[in-house]
């Protein structure tokens, strides 16, 4: 299992943009990945369940990855959160 | 095809039910008799205005909740079809019972079609049952306007009929006692009985009166009338009766008590009065083979009366009121009897062969849903145990009114919706429960909702016995099925025109980032729920909300692009996250004028989060009116 925490810098929060290219780079993995804010988890697979959270601009997050590819996923999502100015 | 005939049968049960009673009123106070006018029109009343009264049973038997309503439409359809007719054809035209068939048929198929359709709120009045008999009046009357055409061809050709069969013989009267009877479904066998009875051959009686007409001129004592009445005495006082004693002999059982009671009836007032529809029509759609053999037995009684030149009438009909009655102005009545002990004996072996070889659905061997309910009881499978229990969690057996369903939810209605125990409905199934109002509550169940309905529906007839053995039961709620949106599940949120994602300037939407799905130029104030399901996700801002519907498809609404920078302002939410929501609530209220005037676009793109391209199909374009269904379907 590996683990990160971000801080979300993205101006709108984690809404419509950024929840989807989140979403669509970690969904080709085979791990489980998972997004945690505020003590609630949601899967990093699914729009709704992220969008659902209502992560805002400033939020402390943390993306867990389980699985064969959890290096390559959480590798993927830090990727994606610095190239789109999404994270940090 | 057959059960459906089978099931218009069934439907007419209810109605003939009347007519033994009304058959003997409407008999013993004819002024040969007892001559009490006001008893004879009682049963008049009824027997005379059969047409309406079977439009009425037939709809109401068609309908899938036995309805009201759609006995109404069944009215309602036959009076604009027969008034319609009647300016065109005169006020003499009748169709007979078959006008009242086909208008019970009619709205007994559109009410099952419309009972619970929505029209836009300013017809909302006329919308659900009450559309029904508007739907069928207008039906009607295109099919009356069709029939002001096509009927009077048909009544020429029986009528032409009719005026070859007098002089034809003992062929001639065996061709009009079979035509008489298999004509009865239609009311055409009136057009050949006016023609022989009323006016074949004339008589000049010792007053020097004329009559014409088989029955006047056998009452005025002609001896060359009765040939085409004799053969109806064997058929009606001993046919028909031998056939209900081998429907009775032929019935099931455990169904015998139930149909002997009302088999004897019909065929003691067949026997006694002559009145034989509640006999033919009780029959008639159950068996239709049975009738075509009726028929032409009718017509062999005929061929055979005349051959030995019996010569008796009545004034009525051929029963023993009119046998008696007559008796001194017939020729070699008694050779009725034998005859009529042949027949009978015909009629019994004959009905009781083909019930028993082609398994005819007579009355007593239906295959009703008796039978069913009585081997699905004691089978105890999961359904019947959630079952028992969903009813006994919804109040039990005198709370629940009503129980209807949809893809995906029962919709109750109830007597008090605050005994609804929530908890044990979940602990046996239930994925959500709802209260509507004090008498409206739904139960979200997943697509399997139909077993456990047509189960629970089975149990409130028979009292919801408990189920027998509880341990097999296996307490898993049931998974997510499969995620499927059938078109008539998803309704429009909001007034607007649907454009296609790839219209909507923003890559996030356009470029399908998140999703397929259409986009909406709205117009309106209000986001409704498009689905029944769950509130799923709220963004802080109230710009955008995620559903997901019962079947487990999300469904994303983001009202306008870049919105979420208005902070929530122009926006107003009026459910929460986790919320379950059915089809029309009311969701989000939006000032288009403010998101117009601080966001790059209103438009707001509907979008299928977690349904592949594939499987989206979006069936509408442009302008689209709140509610209206097809916009989409999701396959599986």
């Amino acid at each position: 299992m590996e683990k990160k925490t971000y801080t979300i810098t993205s101006s709108e929060g984690l809404h419509a943009r950024p929840c989807s290219m989140l979403v669509s780079a970690v969904t080709p993995f085979k791990s489980e990945v998972t997004i945690t804010y505020k003590e609630r988890t949601a899967n990093l697979k699914s729009i709704m369940g992220v969008m659902g959270m209502g992560i805002e601009s400033g939020a402390q997050v943390e993306v867990t990855a389980d699985g064969a590819d959890e290096s390559e996923a959480i590798a993927k999502v830090d990727d994606i959160m610095k190239k789109e100015s999404i994270g940090e | 095809m057959m059960n459906f005939i089978q099931r218009i049968g069934k439907s007419l049960m209810f109605p003939i039910a009347t007519l033994p009673a009304a058959a003997l009123l409407l008999r013993l106070g004819q002024e040969d008799l007892f001559d009490l006018p006001f008893i004879a029109a009682a049963g008049a009343g009824i027997i005379d205005n059969l047409a309406i009264i079977f439009a009425i049973g037939i709809a109401m038997g068609l309908a899938h909740d036995n309805s009201g309503g759609s006995a109404l439409a069944g009215a309602v359809g036959y009076l604009v079809l027969t008034n319609s007719m009647q300016v065109v054809l005169g006020e003499d035209f009748t169709m007979g019972v078959f006008g009242g068939i086909i208008s019970g048929i009619v709205a007994g198929l559109l009410y099952n079609r419309f009972y619970n359709i929505k029209l836009p709120d300013f017809l909302a009045f006329f919308g659900g049952k009450r559309f029904v008999p508007i739907v069928t009046s207008a039906t009607m009357t295109i099919l009356a306007g069709i029939l002001i055409f096509a009927w009077p061809p048909v009544q020429n050709v029986i009528d032409s009929i009719g005026n070859w069969v007098l002089n034809a013989g003992a062929l001639g009267v065996g061709t009009y006692g079979f035509l008489n009877r298999l004509l009865i479904p239609t009311g055409l066998h009136h057009v050949i009985n006016t023609v022989v009875w009323f006016d074949f051959g004339s008589f000049t009686d010792a007053s020097g009166t004329v009559v014409k007409g088989e029955i006047n001129r056998f009452l005025k004592g002609d001896p060359t009338a009765g040939p085409f009445l004799s053969g109806f005495f064997p058929i009606m006082m001993f046919g028909l009766p031998a056939a209900c004693l081998a429907m009775y002999a032929a019935a099931k059982k455990e169904k015998k008590a139930i149909v002997g009671g009302m088999l004897f009836s019909i065929a003691f007032t067949s026997f006694l009065t002559g009145i034989t529809e509640p006999i033919e029509f009780a029959f008639m759609f159950l068996s239709p083979v049975l009738y075509v053999v009726h028929a032409l037995l009718t017509g062999a009684s005929m061929m055979i009366s005349y051959m030995f030149d019996v010569h008796h009438g009545f004034g009525f009909s051929a029963g023993a009121i009119d046998y008696v009655l007559n008796f001194g102005l017939a020729q070699n009545p008694l050779l009725l009897i034998p005859i009529g002990l042949v027949i009978g004996a015909l009629y019994f072996v004959i009905f009781y062969f083909l019930i028993v070889k082609l398994d005819l659905k007579t009355p007593g061997r239906e295959d009703d849903d008796d039978m069913v309910e009585d081997t699905a009881v004691y089978s105890d499978d999961i359904v019947e145990v959630k079952a028992y229990h969903t009813i006994e969690a919804l109040g039990g057996l005198d709370n629940i009114q009503a129980i209807d369903y949809c893809t995906t939810r029962l919709r109750l209605t109830v007597k008090n919706s605050d005994v609804v125990d929530e908890k044990q409905l979940k602990r046996y199934g239930a994925m959500g429960y709802m209260k509507i109002s004090k008498t409206n509550v739904q139960v979200v169940i997943g697509t399997a909702v139909e077993f456990l309905a047509e189960a629970m529906k089975r149990r409130m007839k028979n009292g919801n016995p408990a189920p027998k053995t509880e341990e097999s039961m296996e307490l898993d709620t049931q998974p997510h099925a499969v995620k499927a949106l059938p078109a008539s599940d998803f309704h429009m949120p909001i007034d607007g025109d649907i454009i296609d994602l790839s219209e909507v300037p923003d890559d996030v939407f356009a470029k399908e980032m998140m999703g397929p799905g259409f986009g909406i130029m709205p117009k309106g104030k209000t986001i409704h729920s498009p689905i029944d399901g769950k509130v799923v996700s709220v963004f802080p801002t109230n710009h955008a909300i995620g559903l997901e519907t019962d079947t487990g498809v999300e469904v994303l609404i983001h009202v306008g692009l870049d919105t979420v920078k208005l902070n929530g302002k122009g926006f107003e939410l009026l459910v929460e996250s986790g919320q379950l929501i059915q089809r029309g609530d009311a969701l989000l209220n939006i000032d288009l004028d403010y998101i117009k005037a601080n966001a790059p676009s209103v438009v707001t793109p509907v979008i299928f989060t977690n349904v592949e391209k594939a499987n989206l199909h979006i069936l509408k374009k442009g302008f689209q009116r709140k509610g209206t269904d097809s916009i989409v379907k999701v396959d599986e």
